[in-house]
């Protein structure tokens, strides 16, 4: 189901209702049960799946903190990690894996055999199994006690508000909250309320209008001119940010309403100065996952500085792989992992530099946040580009067709639209860094009422009703 | 509980009250600029139009029957009411509700090859179901659910790229349309080996199309169907243009005239893309026309 359809509309008071009518067990159940028919509205066949997933890893992790030896103790873990990164390798990279051979035997010579399997993916996956796999590393880490409650231990995975597109909640964070019964609150879901709508906004009148204008320049490249490239480049990096972040926004108001806290995902990522500030900004429960599970575990920065920047370029590197199954996310990932370890490498002689510049701070964090966006932007073609051939020829047409005009550029009145949704949107997270003012807006109730009706006017006005899934809903 | 869901039930009841109002007041506001505006379905709306010559169709359309050039050629004004994407079914709606408010034209120009089109423009012309009966009972019978949305919000009749061109062209006429831009290398190169594809033609379109032969007939006017130019080398790949153009005359009934001109222009230089003439085009196109006398009227329309 999703968030931007009549069903979920529809859904999501009536679950309401009866969620605040239900207290324990019952409210536990009830919520399982809502959970599991959003995710069967797209496909029931997949079900079995998740519930394999979620014994596995709840069984797993009582076994884990029963064990007192460490061998056996980490064998089962890998026996968890195993399944689980197998799942999700065959019906996520099971053609990438076989292409990718095929490929690599041809330039050695050889043909291996094609070998097709009709493999739908489900939707979700690399958010539940990372899910699911934190909270058995965790219990094996001993961070956590193990959950006794099948049920709850079930509801925190497929909780559906954050189940198929995340944010990827942390078991820790979420189980102590499905323990008790979170009793309704007006102002926290008036909040929720207010930011599902935003959300609403981001994804229905922002992403879905740049959309096709994206589209359109992705699909032949080649046949369009530098400045509608370039446009195409700005605009992608809005709707891919818009889409998603629009998407947490609503499962993060919604879980608001509900009672429950889910963090923060997105923290206005393109006023970020440096490479690893927009990392602590984009999709925060993906980068913290991946420093705490994944660079950590590989050292960190605790052995020296040329395998702190291998282990930061992994990371990044299979940060890029759970995107998709394709080397252009691969190389977007490995483009982040180069602005990182390039940002670290120079650190000291930029700071100097800049020191000795004596440039206004404000000055400096501008002119960072436009370089980082722009580098930012660069990674963004290789992440939305089919093949390497599409983005070279994005990079291609920039770079040789651009003039200062906007004379080729079609839909001319579309492209005004998504340039003053994209101001709008600039301009309302520029606002909420002046925390003063923010707090002013919100202890008066006539303007937060005022705030809601114009986002809903502006989505009525502004929104493309195509009923466009959500980019993250592939990954 | 009961006090947090009386606050609840009271927030929401205000809100739904401030949006509803708001909507209308917005709605009525936008409704009573709209007919002022110069763009080319209020210029139509708004009655009052003297005998003209009116173009209608696609994006094709559009480009290819460039007005300024046409009304110079014509010595009568004209009216250009094509639209991207409009397909024959709309294209007769609008002659329709043109018809009500306006003298019947000396000539109607139908760029035949929107029988292509599929109905998107409906929707897309939703601030216009107002003031036009017959584009409201289109949308009556291939829009229920946008006729739907704009009863709970009347906000949304102005959602859509139209809207946008009527608030810019408020003041200033929208007739002077055209591509300025020439056909990239790359798109031609891509052109000359491109698959060959099939024409379509939808039923509905198809038989739309008759009734526009019928209806210009009924009222005496001039009615010309009429096929602008393709890039050759993309019409070179229609595998059954023949075919399809016969079904398009099919339709339109043996005494009808297709004016043919799908290969009368061979420069790259005069086409912005595989479909569309630019300004280089579209001026020697209007002379062609005025030349083969396709901007001649009878003079019984003229009386009318």
């Amino acid at each position: 189901m999703l968030f931007n359809s009549l069903a979920f509309l529809v859904f999501f008071p009536l679950f309401l209702a009866a969620y605040l009518a239900s207290r324990g067990a019952v409210r536990l159940w009830l919520t399982l049960f809502a959970s599991y028919f959003f995710y069967a509205w797209w496909d029931w066949r997949l079900l079995p799946l998740l519930w394999f997933q979620t014994g596995l890893d709840f069984f797993v992790a009582r076994y884990l903190h029963r064990m007192p030896v460490t061998g056996p103790r980490r064998r089962l873990l890998a026996v968890s990690l195993g399944t689980n990164l197998a799942l999700l390798g065959f019906f996520k990279y099971f053609h990438f894996g076989v292409e990718s051979a095929r490929g690599l035997a041809r330039a050695f010579g050889f043909e291996l055999p094609e070998v097709t399997l009709s493999i739908l993916l489900p939707v979700g996956i690399s958010f539940y199994t990372f899910q699911s796999m934190s909270y058995v590393i965790d219990v094996y880490r001993g961070e956590v006690e193990p959950e006794p409650s099948l049920l709850r231990f079930a509801t925190s995975v497929a909780l559906f508000v954050h189940l198929v597109a995340g944010p990827i909640v942390r078991a820790r964070h979420l189980l102590p909250q499905l323990r008790v019964d979170q009793a309704f609150d007006v102002e926290r879901a008036t909040g929720g309320f207010e930011q599902a709508l935003w959300g609403f906004f981001k994804k229905i009148a922002v992403a879905d209008s740049l959309a096709p204008l994206v589209d359109a320049q992705f699909l032949s490249p080649g046949t369009h001119d530098g400045m509608s490239l370039l446009l195409a480049v700005y605009f992608y990096a809005f709707q891919v940010y818009c889409d998603f972040s629009g998407y947490t926004d609503i499962a993060l108001g919604c879980a608001k309403i509900l009672g429950y806290d889910l963090g923060v995902n997105f923290d206005r990522p393109y006023f970020a100065s440096s490479f690893s500030d927009f990392w602590r900004r984009w999709h925060i429960s993906l980068s913290s996952w991946l420093r705490d599970y994944l660079y950590i575990s590989l050292g960190g920065n605790r052995r020296g500085a040329a395998r702190t920047y291998v282990n930061l370029m992994l990371t990044m590197l299979i940060g890029g792989l759970w995107h998709g199954a394709s080397w252009t996310f691969v190389a977007w990932g490995g483009l982040h992992g180069s602005y990182l370890v390039l940002e670290r490498a120079l650190r000291p002689e930029l700071g100097r530099a800049l020191r000795a510049l004596r440039a206004p701070p404000a000055l400096v964090r501008g002119v960072s946040a436009l370089l980082v966006f722009h580098a930012v932007c660069l990674a963004w073609i290789f992440f939305r580009a089919q093949s390497f051939g599409t983005a070279a020829e994005v990079i291609r047409g920039i770079a040789t067709r651009t003039e200062l005009s906007f004379a080729q550029v079609t839909n001319k009145f579309l492209v005004t639209k998504a340039i003053v949704l994209i101001a709008i949107l600039v301009a309302v997270e520029a606002l909420s860094f002046r925390t003063s003012a923010v707090a002013r807006l919100r202890a008066r109730p006539a303007l937060r009422f005022a705030a809601a009706a114009l986002i809903v006017w502006g989505i009525a006005l502004l929104g493309t009703f195509s009923g466009a899934n959500f980019i993250y809903f592939q990954f | 509980m009961r006090a947090s869901l009386r606050a609840v039930f009271l927030r929401i009841g205000a809100l739904a009250a401030l949006v509803f109002a708001g909507d209308r007041a917005l709605a009525a506001l936008f409704d009573l600029g709209l007919p002022y505006s110069q763009f080319r379905y209020s210029v139509a709306a708004r009655g009052g139009q003297p005998p003209n010559v009116l173009v209608l169709g696609d994006s094709r359309a559009v480009n290819g029957l460039y007005s300024p050039e046409l009304e110079r050629r014509a010595g009568v004004p004209v009216l250009n009411l094509a639209f991207n994407a409009m397909s024959t079914l709309v294209a007769e709606a609008v002659l329709r509700d043109y018809l009500e408010r306006n003298a019947p034209p000396r000539i109607v120009v139908l760029e035949v090859t929107n029988v292509q089109q599929s109905q998107v423009l409906i929707d897309g012309l939703m601030c216009y179901w107002r003031l036009s009966r017959a584009l409201a009972a289109l949308a009556d019978e291939r829009s229920p659910a946008s006729r739907r949305a704009l009863r709970l919000l009347h906000t949304y009749a102005y959602n859509g790229e139209i809207p946008l061109r009527a608030l810019y062209y408020a003041r200033h006429p929208d007739q002077d349309w055209i591509n300025r831009y020439r056909i990239s290398p790359a798109l031609l190169e891509e052109t000359r080996t491109e698959a060959d594809f099939d024409l379509s033609a939808l039923p509905e379109n198809l038989e739309a199309l008759g009734r526009i032969v019928a209806l210009a007939r009924d009222r005496r006017i001039t009615l010309r169907l009429v096929v602008v130019p393709y890039l050759p080398e993309h019409w070179a790949h229609a595998r059954n243009r023949d075919a399809w153009l016969a079904e398009i005359r099919r339709a339109a009934g043996s005494d009808a005239r297709i004016w043919d001109y799908s290969s009368a222009v061979a420069d790259p230089a005069q086409f912005a893309d595989r479909v569309h003439l630019n300004d280089l085009g579209g001026a020697p196109f209007a002379a062609r026309l005025a030349a083969d006398g396709f901007l001649a009227f009878d003079a019984a329309s003229r009386r009318e």
